[in-house]
Formats: C-alpha cells, structure tokens, sequence
C-alpha cells in the first residue's frame, strides 16, 4: 500500500471550493459543458478538421 | 401493430422504453420483462452505503409509470430467447414461465454481478460489501455502521474499497464511496480510527476503466493519476493499483499483482465491487440448438455491431459499436451494459501467472441512457422500413464522473470529471484521445450541486414526468 503525498490542495484551493459564488459560476459553466456537449456532440465540427488535414 | 419487448428496467431499459412508447401507435405494444418492480437511480446507492441517504430515496416504483405511458409490464427473469420464433421466456417469481411474442427485442438487462468470481466475495454468504443493488447498500450501510460503533469505542478500523475480481469495471463507483467515507467518518469525528485503503485493477491510479483521462488545468496538461493521488494525498488514502482480488477470508483479502506477486490485505470492513458479466440468457434456434455461443461473447455480453476479435492496440474508433443491433439477427439490439464492447479501453494485463488483471470498459450511467435511446430510434427506423440511421459509439459519446464527497449542498463537494469521448479517439485527437476543450476534472461545492441536480433530474425524466425529453441522457 502506497500513501500519496502529491499535490495536497493549498489552504487557497481549499477555501475557492467551498466559496459559494465562484463555486456557482463553476456548476453554471460546468453545467453548460455537460448540457451542450451531451445535446450537440461535436462530431461534424472534427469530421471536417480530420478530412482537412488528410486532403 | 408491432410488439416490442424490452429486457430490464434500468436506465438503459427505462430510456429505450419511454422514448418507444411515446413515438409508436396506440396499436403498437411495448412490453417490460423485469425481475423488480421498481427502478434504481444507482448513482445515489454510494449515499445509501454510508447512512447519509434512506433507502426509499433512491428507487420508486415502476407501474404507475407505465400505466400512465400505457407501458405492459411482466414481472419476472428472462431466460431464454427463440430468436426464430421471436419469442423470449420468462420465469415469474412463483417458478411458472411464460413466452412473451416480439417483433423487436431489446436486451437491456444490465450486468450479472458475479461474486462467484472471486471466492468469498460479496454480501452473500462472502465477507465483503456491495453497493451494486439497493438491498447491497443497505447490508454495506449496516456493516459500516457497526465498525462506526467500534471505532466510537477507540478501536482502530481497517477499511478497503475498490474491485473485487482482476477483471471488474465501475471504478467510479468504489471511488466516489472511498471519498463519502472518509467524509462520513470525519462528520463523524473518527477519521483517525479509520485505515482507509484503495484496492483495485487499474493499471494505474485514477485510471477509472478509461485509459486515465488527461485535462487542461492552470496552464498545465494534467492527468487523472496526479489528480487521484493528489485527492488521496488530501483525503489520507492509501492505494495499491495493478492488483486482482483473487480470495476473501474473515478478515483477510488475497490478492495477486502485475509482478506476479501474492499477497493479503487485512480488513474489518470492505466493499468491493465484482466482476460484471451479462446476464446468463439462453439463445435457441428454431432447430432446439443452443445459439448462445454465437449471440453473446464469453462473458455474456451480446454482441452487436462492433470490430470484435482485434487485439488491445489495433481497436480503433470506429470499432465500438453504434448502432447496437446483432448483426445474426437484425430485430434485437442490446443496450447499457448488456452490449459487448470490442475490448477494454484501458491497457489489458495478464500476469506471469496466467491471471487477467484489467480494468473493462465502463457503460453505466450517462452511456446506458444514450445507448436506450439510440436503440429505441432505430427499432423506429426499422419500423418505417429503413435500416438503422442512429449511431452513437462510445468513441464519440461524452461522459460525465461526478463523484461525490459528501451530499451536503452546503459544505459537500464532488470531483467533477467530465470526457469527450469516453473511449478515446486518436483519429479525432491524436495527441491525448480527448477533446481538451470539453474534458475537464475539478473539485468542488459545484459538484455537490450537479450530483444533487443529476439525481433529481434523472429520477424525474426516468418518471417520465412532462418535459422528460428536455432532459438530456
């Protein structure tokens, strides 16, 4: 068994997690991601970048 | 007038029958065959697991659902299916058994959990816990609270989470109760009476049956084996990756690793998820022969229109099924776990000891939803005489781990993982596999808030309640 000790979070980290508004403006951005990724996938969008770079 | 049976009633099943029901004819019929009258929203057994979430909360009862939808229900297992006859039987709950007729047949039937796996694993007559079905959690709830009681009485307690058989997926669901523990045992104040260990069979930390996952953050690529070592680091976890469970005593875990290596890890308390196989369905011919061989994989997974048979490295993006219709015969699709995948996405590894240590593609959740609906327009496509125009592969699905760590909105948190694409897919992104515009990992009170709002928002689209189709998978 190993005990990681990488990368603990600061004291700042810490207090931007529990910080309700910035914390809101993340779950609206997060949110947004998952909503927008999940109903326009972007698959046209790289097909045509693919076939691009292939020509 | 078209007959179309669905096997099982989880996301997969629920979605493929909803959205059936709402686009056939009144003539049609859509028909449910389940072993459980209800539906479970897993995601929130982890919850149940830890005593912050009663057990009602999670599940609500199927029949007034599909009398409002005018969905048929028949309660009971599916055993075998006469794919020539397009008949399946059932056997009820008193042992009589029935043949159900179809014109389309949807195996949607989830995972087959098998502690048979790993000798003394799981809640049945084994020494470990489950948190796969509802009564799962409620034995795992239980078992953890009596170690609560010791661990109030000064007594020091170890715990270890994670996979139970070299080949079990789900990591994400051992991960998220890892991370509520801890939080539950310090709400608790006996952190420090808690050992809290990691055992699982990833090839590496953070791997989570995906390959690891890499993200832009702060300026840097950053991957899931930083950002899970960082987490544990925080949360005080031990881990031992690369490791198959291969026995469990009182007390006492087996278990075997890449090098080849035997040993054992002492618990008081475990939950570990098992190897998931399809569940065990009988193919029969119209000639009485046993087709099942040729229907399903080994592991009883069914077979649909995926490159199967490649080796690990040469499985590319256009291998992982998309349609999810058999290519033996044409009218039956599979969808949610019940799928074969043409392989695993992490790197598979079998040891000099001729034991299989890896970590199977995951398909739970965001992808058994999407697979149900996917499914569900493409019996329609059939229907009007077409073939399947729907595609969906997991090489082009996004995905989404939030894995929480406490339930609170107010003081909780949650790692937030979301992908694109859930397997990789290095013609798209040759550099990571991923689309680093959309893939991202971060915690924080935001996580909480989606967990809250996910468990909300499925169990009412799952309800089938006006504007369900608003709701995304």
């Amino acid at each position: 068994m190993i005990q990681a000790n990488e990368m603990k979070p600061t004291k700042s980290t810490l207090f931007w997690r529990g910080f309700v508004l910035y914390q809101f403006i993340r779950f609206i951005a997060l949110m947004t991601k998952i909503l927008k990724t999940a109903m326009f996938p972007p698959h046209e969008k790289h097909d045509e970048v693919v076939a691009k770079r292939t020509e | 007038m078209t007959r179309v049976v669905i096997l099982g009633a989880g996301f997969a099943g629920q979605t493929a029958a909803l959205y059936l029901r709402k686009e056939l004819g009144k003539d049609d019929t859509v028909t449910v065959v389940a072993p459980f009258s209800y539906f479970t929203y897993y995601p929130s057994l982890v919850w149940v697991g830890v005593g912050r979430m009663s057990e009602d909360r999670p599940i609500f009862d199927l029949e007034p659902v599909y009398k409002r939808h005018g969905i048929q229900f028949k309660k009971g297992w599916a055993r075998e299916v006469y794919p020539d006859q397009q008949e399946v039987m059932m056997e009820k709950e008193n042992g009589e058994t029935e043949r159900v007729p179809y014109d389309y047949l949807v195996n949607a039937t989830g995972p087959y959990l098998n502690f048979e796996g790993t000798p003394g694993l799981g809640p049945h007559g084994g020494y470990t816990q489950s948190i796969c079905t509802i009564g799962h959690a409620k034995q795992c709830r239980d078992a953890y609270l009596e170690q609560i009681q010791r661990m109030e009485k000064g007594e020091q307690v170890n715990i270890v989470i994670g996979t139970g058989h070299g080949m079990s997926t789900c990591q994400g669901a051992a991960l998220e109760y890892i991370t509520n523990l801890h939080r539950d045992l310090l709400r608790r104040k006996v952190r420090d009476k808690a050992k809290i260990m990691w055992l699982s069979n990833e090839p590496r930390l953070g791997d989570l049956g995906v390959g690891g996952i890499s993200a832009r953050s702060r300026g840097y690529i950053m991957d899931s084996e930083t950002f899970a070592k960082s987490l544990y680091a925080e949360q005080d976890i031990y881990y031992q990756t690369q490791s198959a469970v291969t026995g469990v005593e009182q007390g006492k875990i087996h278990w075997e690793n890449y090098e080849g290596e035997q040993g054992e890890t002492e618990f008081d308390f475990a939950m570990l998820i098992p190897q998931f196989k399809g569940r065990p369905i009988r193919y029969v011919d119209a000639e009485g022969n046993d087709i099942t061989g040729k229907m399903t994989n080994p592991l009883g997974f069914t077979l649909v229109d995926g490159g199967y048979g490649k080796p690990w490295g040469e499985i590319n993006d256009k291998d992982w099924p998309s349609t999810y219709q058999s290519p033996v015969y044409k009218n039956i699709f599979a969808a949610g776990i019940a799928f074969a995948p043409p392989g695993s996405i992490s790197k598979p590894f079998v040891n000099k000891n001729g034991t299989n240590i890896t970590s199977v593609a995951p398909r739970t959740g965001m992808a058994s939803g999407i697979t149900g609906k996917i499914v569900a327009y493409n019996i329609l496509d059939m229907i009007q005489g077409k073939e399947p125009t729907h595609r969906e592969a997991l090489s082009g699905m996004p995905g989404a781990c939030i894995a929480s760590i406490d339930k609170s909105t107010w003081n909780g948190s949650a790692a937030t993982i979301i992908m694109y694409p859930v397997a990789p897919n290095f013609r798209r992104y040759p550099e990571y596999g991923r689309d680093l515009n959309i893939t991202s990992m971060e915690i924080g009170l935001a996580g909480a808030w989606m967990k809250r709002l996910l468990h909300t928002g499925f169990i009412y689209k799952m309800k089938g309640l006006p504007g369900w189709t608003m709701i995304p998978e």
